[in-house]
């Protein structure tokens, strides 16, 4: 049936005048992929279904939030009501709210299973360097989109959260307070910062859209990388369509049934993906015992922790960073995938691990055993980007297949 | 089977469940678009209508829209016969919203309210939607060319010129299709009524 509609004179006569049809079967149809790819691969199309639900579900809830502190009584404020509007009033306004709640955590969950696949394989490597790089973009502004969103509630962790994460500004020397004031649009988070934070997070997700199209688009000039890590040959090219469409949406069908399980019986993942201070409304006079981020977001703020100095401390998460997008270039091994590469794949478990360990810590209170883990794991991070571009020089790596 | 069918069949059936459980999902975006519990609980509203003189008109909002409520005199409702021939629908017959479970008679059907005197009728021209003006005295001597020379008195609204008598029955040769809708509503004492 689409071949009989790409091949319709409406199609042509569309094509003739926008490329249109080209651009689906370049992009979407004969686009050359390995035979070899696993489930680890579907996760790039996942992220897109996730992103789409996203920006439908964010759409529709922006249709009834209200973005204003107002007081309505009993320390309750015109945002927070709007938000319980949503679900008690709203049809099915529960619904779209927890699926985007449910949503972001299950975008971070996907990313990040999408950058392993990448680590493992060595996806990051020439002629994909910069593939790498709008990922690391990605999960940057996906970064910025959740820390807006989340105060758009107006509960405790909205205000404490975004209070926190602001302060981060300040600590810059010189011109912090100025830089602070300017974020918050006052002398703390207020109504001000409630009104920007709003219309970023519209802006975010534009951007989002943007780099995500130029990632895909990038990806089908340089191609897809292999479990293998190895050049293809002509005969063990297939076309994406039917092969990967078919793949793909297996491995989304699969997908939506774990996010269909937290929608519906789950939404707050006993307080991983909406804490269950944030069903308190914000209070400036008072700081809720436990404050940590949301979990995709820990292991960075662990860094943030494990440094006990508040400038240093912003500069070493600043740094993980800006390992992530030098990765490239750190690492100058001729082999890609971590199939071959026995020392590799030992630090690449290792490296996991710590940021597991790195988010563990994140999540629960300051005490001094965690401190001291948690500063651990913080040096398993970096240590694996400072031994990166030495490995090639001591490790065997293993022979590579031929072909696929 | 040939194994050629046997696709067929599959890939039928497997696009057809995703289509169904994409257009599913659409069910909740488009229920939330629909009117909200609390829109809903906000459509009733309470009047005294003992607060208007005999004479006037006064506006209240009803599910945000404006409704008439005019307190007519002996004059005024003598006012209503007679130019039957000049309506479109002079027993409000033409459909539901122009008329009421409480019509029983001809006269009821005639004045268009509960009690004679008090009409509780829709402000919302039935063309588009403009609310329209009163001029509740007979003839041009008051309002000039915008009525017609045998006006018994009524509203005229001023978008597209359409005109209603003094129990919002619309007059013919003007482009609102029907009478001024009546909103549903009862007494619930004496002086006090419940629209909604």
């Amino acid at each position: 049936m689409i071949k009989k509609i790409l091949d319709s004179s409406a199609a042509q006569w569309l094509d003739d005048r926008t490329h249109a049809v080209q651009y689906i079967r370049f992009h979407l149809i004969d686009y050359p992929t390995p035979k070899n790819l696993n489930y680890m691969y579907a996760f790039g199309s996942i992220a897109l279904v996730v992103l789409i639900l996203q920006v439908l579900t964010g759409l529709f809830l922006a249709m009834d939030y209200k973005a204003a502190t107002l007081p309505t009584g009993n320390g309750f404020s015109l945002a927070f009501d709007s938000v319980e509007r949503i679900m008690r009033d709203v049809n099915s306004g529960w619904l779209i709210r927890y699926m985007h709640a449910v949503g972001a955590s299950a975008f971070f969950f996907v990313i990040y299973l999408h950058m392993a696949r990448g680590l493992y394989y060595g996806s990051y490597k020439k002629p994909r360097e910069f593939l790498w790089i709008m990922g690391v973009m990605i999960l940057v502004i996906m970064q910025a989109t959740v820390f807006f969103g989340y105060l758009l509630p107006w509960g405790q962790m909205s205000f404490w959260g975004a209070t926190v994460i602001t302060n981060i500004f300040g600590a810059i020397p010189v011109i912090g307070d100025w830089l602070l004031q300017l974020v918050r649009g006052g002398f703390s988070v207020g109504d001000p910062t409630l009104g920007r934070f709003f219309a970023l997070h519209f802006l975010t997700p534009l951007l989002l859209v943007v780099v995500v199209l130029w990632h895909v688009m990038a990806l089908h000039v340089v191609h897809s990388n292999n479990p293998t890590g190895v050049e293809t040959s002509e005969k063990n090219i297939i076309p994406f369509h039917p092969y990967y469409t078919v793949k793909d949406l297996f491995g989304i069908g699969v997908f939506l049934i774990v996010y269909s399980y937290f929608v519906f019986f789950n939404p707050t993942g006993n307080g991983l993906i909406i804490e269950v201070n944030n069903f308190n409304p914000a209070n400036p006079m008072h700081t809720p015992g436990d404050i940590s981020p949301v979990w995709y977001l820990t292991p960075w703020y662990e860094i943030l922790r494990s440094v006990p100095d508040k400038l240093l401390g912003i500069i070493g998460m600043g740094f993980a960073y800006v390992c992530l997008f030098l990765l490239p270039w750190l690492d100058r091994s001729p082999v890609r995938s971590a199939r071959y590469r026995p020392v590799y794949r030992m630090m690449l478990i290792v490296f996991f691990a710590a940021i597991a360990t790195l988010g563990y810590c994140g999540h629960h209170p300051v005490t001094p055993e965690l401190t001291l883990v948690g500063r651990i794991a913080s040096v398993v991070y970096f240590a694996f980007f400072f031994m990166l571009p030495f490995v090639h020089k001591f490790e065997k790596t293993k022979p590579l297949p031929e072909d696929l | 089977m040939t194994d050629q069918t046997r696709r067929a069949l599959l890939y039928t059936v497997a696009s057809g469940m995703g289509a169904a459980g994409v257009a599913a999902t659409a069910v909740p975006f488009v229920r939330s678009i629909q009117p909200a519990a609390d829109t809903l609980a906000a459509a009733v509203t309470e009047f005294d209508v003992s607060s208007v003189g005999e004479g006037m008109l006064k506006t209240i909002a009803w599910r945000g829209q404006p409704v008439f409520v005019l307190h007519r005199t002996a004059a005024m409702l003598e006012s209503l016969h007679g130019h039957d021939e000049l309506l479109r629908d002079p027993m409000s017959r033409a459909i539901p919203e122009v008329q009421a479970d409480w019509m029983k008679t001809d006269e009821q059907r005639i004045t268009r309210s509960i009690k004679p005197e008090i009409l509780v009728v829709s402000a919302v021209c039935t063309h588009l939607g403009c609310v329209p003006g009163i001029m509740p005295t007979p003839g041009q001597k008051d309002w000039g060319e915008a009525v017609p020379a045998n006006w018994p008195g009524g509203w005229h609204c001023a978008c597209h010129g359409s005109n209603y008598d003094l129990s919002g029955r619309v007059f013919k040769n003007v482009p609102a299709p029907y009478n001024l809708f009546l909103p549903p509503y009862k007494y619930t004492n004496d002086t006090t009524i419940l629209i909604g």
